[in-house]
């Protein structure tokens, strides 16, 4: 092992750990607050809406990730582009677009379906009394959920979204195919002239592992935090 | 005043509530009997739209809705002029006892936080509970959930609470405690509606005993007819069955 080159690797890492936390974090918050719109119009079997997203939901958690970042990356610039050239379409030409967009869209839309799931169990599992209740104070229907229902149900949901959030930050890794240097693709792009792989990956895998337990400790600490009620702790 | 006319619901091809109409005067106590199965927790359940009637006439007050097809506006209207105390409790549990009785008063009447706390810890004080406002419901006792439960209903100051066999989910040296608790409620004036199966407790604080039996209300008047003196058989059946012979008449 080459000390020298991984002293030297660490602080030039900064640029491309920023990208990985942008990516992990933008596709947490906008894939969980459409993975909670799908939770809830599934959970109240809103009709026609509920079947698609049920059939949109099993097609995103069976496909694997890397196609539709290929699809976001390569195949929706090509239809833009082909509509802008055929039918005029005002939009701006997105091909070869190596910013995060392309990437947190994929994303999102994945995780928007995998959180789904989670927070469908977790509303499932708040009992049928707790809405009655609110009802029954006069709460309207968006205020039982706000007040009563949600803050129940993300307790519940939270060791799962931490479990997600470590996937999201694992999986940034594949933006590097749609030319975005984030974590691993520093690693890889720094390694390829000298055929350093060993030491790089080396790097980066216990920079992950580090990630991986920082953020399973916070969503822990949350869960304790947003979870007084349920453990008893009396608040003096 | 509340009255319910002609009240039928069905779930899928049973119908449960076969044209109920009762009548509870304004500040009365309306106690309601009958066997398992008849109807009476569907029907506390649809004068709050709990569940939602076939048809029928609700007044409340100076609302008169047609159950077949009022909007959610008259829905939640009737709701704020109900309170409902559940049989098991049905506590809000991310809430404290104090946070319990306030929900209500902040987000439905739209009190400030202050005043909201002020009626919660007077309430819950006039419950016993003064020494457990702060705790959540997992630390309670279920007569002390109870108590909360009905402080929330009260605190509301409703127009009519409905008590669904507030205390059959109780260990029963907690009955006879909780009861008493309801009997200062009816002492305060509140216009209640109680399915109960505690015969001693309607005798005593009822002004109507409503018998109802197979989604019907097969008998209604004061406890001292429908106990003492009951016109129908049905009744006549499921006292004997419910009272023991001898306690019937010295209550
Ligand atoms: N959601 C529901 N779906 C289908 N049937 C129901 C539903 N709720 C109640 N029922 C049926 O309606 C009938 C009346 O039930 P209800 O709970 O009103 O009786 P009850 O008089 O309160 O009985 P108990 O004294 O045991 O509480 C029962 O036969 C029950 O099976
Ligand atoms: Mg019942």
């Amino acid at each position: 092992m080459d000390f020298k080159f991984i002293v030297q690797m660490i602080p030039q890492m900064a640029p491309a750990l920023e990208n990985t936390f942008l990516i992990a974090v933008v596709s947490a918050v906008l894939g969980w607050i459409l993975g909670m719109v799908i939770a809830l119009i599934r959970t109240n079997r809103v009709r026609v809406l509920a079947r698609i997203l049920t059939v949109y939901v099993s097609f995103m958690r069976s496909v694997p990730l890397i196609i539709i970042m290929f699809f976001t990356y390569f195949a929706v610039p090509t239809l833009i582009a082909y509509y802008r050239v055929e039918h005029g379409l005002p939009v701006e030409n997105i091909a070869g677009n190596t910013s995060l967009v392309c990437p947190i869209a994929a994303m999102t839309l994945s995780e928007a379906a995998f959180s789904s799931e989670t927070f469908r169990s977790a509303l499932s599992a708040i009992p049928h009394d707790q809405m009655e209740a609110a009802k029954s104070v006069g709460m309207t229907g968006i205020q039982a959920y706000f007040r009563i229902i949600f803050p129940q149900a993300f307790v519940i949901a939270l060791p799962n979204m931490g479990g997600l959030f470590i996937g999201l930050i694992k999986n940034s890794s594949l933006a590097y195919y749609s030319g975005v240097v984030e974590v691993t693709g520093f690693a890889y792009t720094l390694a390829s002239p000298t055929y350093q792989f060993l030491e790089a990956f080396f790097v980066i895998a216990l920079l992950y592992e580090a990630l991986s337990f920082v953020f399973s400790r916070l969503f822990r600490i949350l869960e304790r935090a947003f979870g007084r009620y349920r453990t008893g702790i009396v608040l003096q | 005043m509340i009255k319910i006319d002609d009240l039928k619901k069905s779930f899928g091809r049973n119908q449960i509530l076969k044209g109920v109409s009762i009548e509870v005067e304004q500040g009365g106590v309306t106690v309601i009997i009958g066997p398992s199965g008849s109807g009476k927790t569907t029907l506390l359940r649809c004068i709050d739209f709990l569940e939602r009637a076939d048809s029928g006439r609700l007044t409340l007050g100076d609302i008169t809705v047609d159950l077949e097809k009022c909007h959610k506006k008259d829905i939640l209207a009737i709701r704020r002029k109900c309170a409902f105390v559940f049989q098991n409790y049905g506590l809000f549990q991310n809430k404290t006892a104090l946070e319990n009785v306030m929900e209500g008063l902040t987000v439905v009447q739209k009190k400030s936080r202050e005043e909201a706390r002020r009626i919660a810890a007077e309430t819950l004080d006039w419950v016993g509970l003064s020494d457990r406002m702060d705790y959540y419901p997992v630390n309670l006792s279920g007569g002390q959930q109870q108590r909360v439960g009905i402080a929330r209903a009260v605190a509301l100051s409703p127009d009519v609470i409905l008590f669904d066999e507030p205390t059959s989910a109780l260990d029963p040296e907690l009955v006879g405690e909780t009861l008493e608790l309801i009997k200062k409620v009816a002492n305060r004036g509140i216009t209640m509606i109680v399915v109960t199966h505690e015969m001693a407790f309607a005798q005593d604080v009822a002004n109507q005993v409503i018998f109802m039996d197979e989604g019907v209300v097969v008998e209604a008047g004061t406890p001292g007819e429908v106990f003492s003196h009951p016109k129908n058989e049905r009744t006549k059946q499921f006292l004997a069955r419910i009272i023991p012979e001898d306690t019937i008449y010295y209550i």
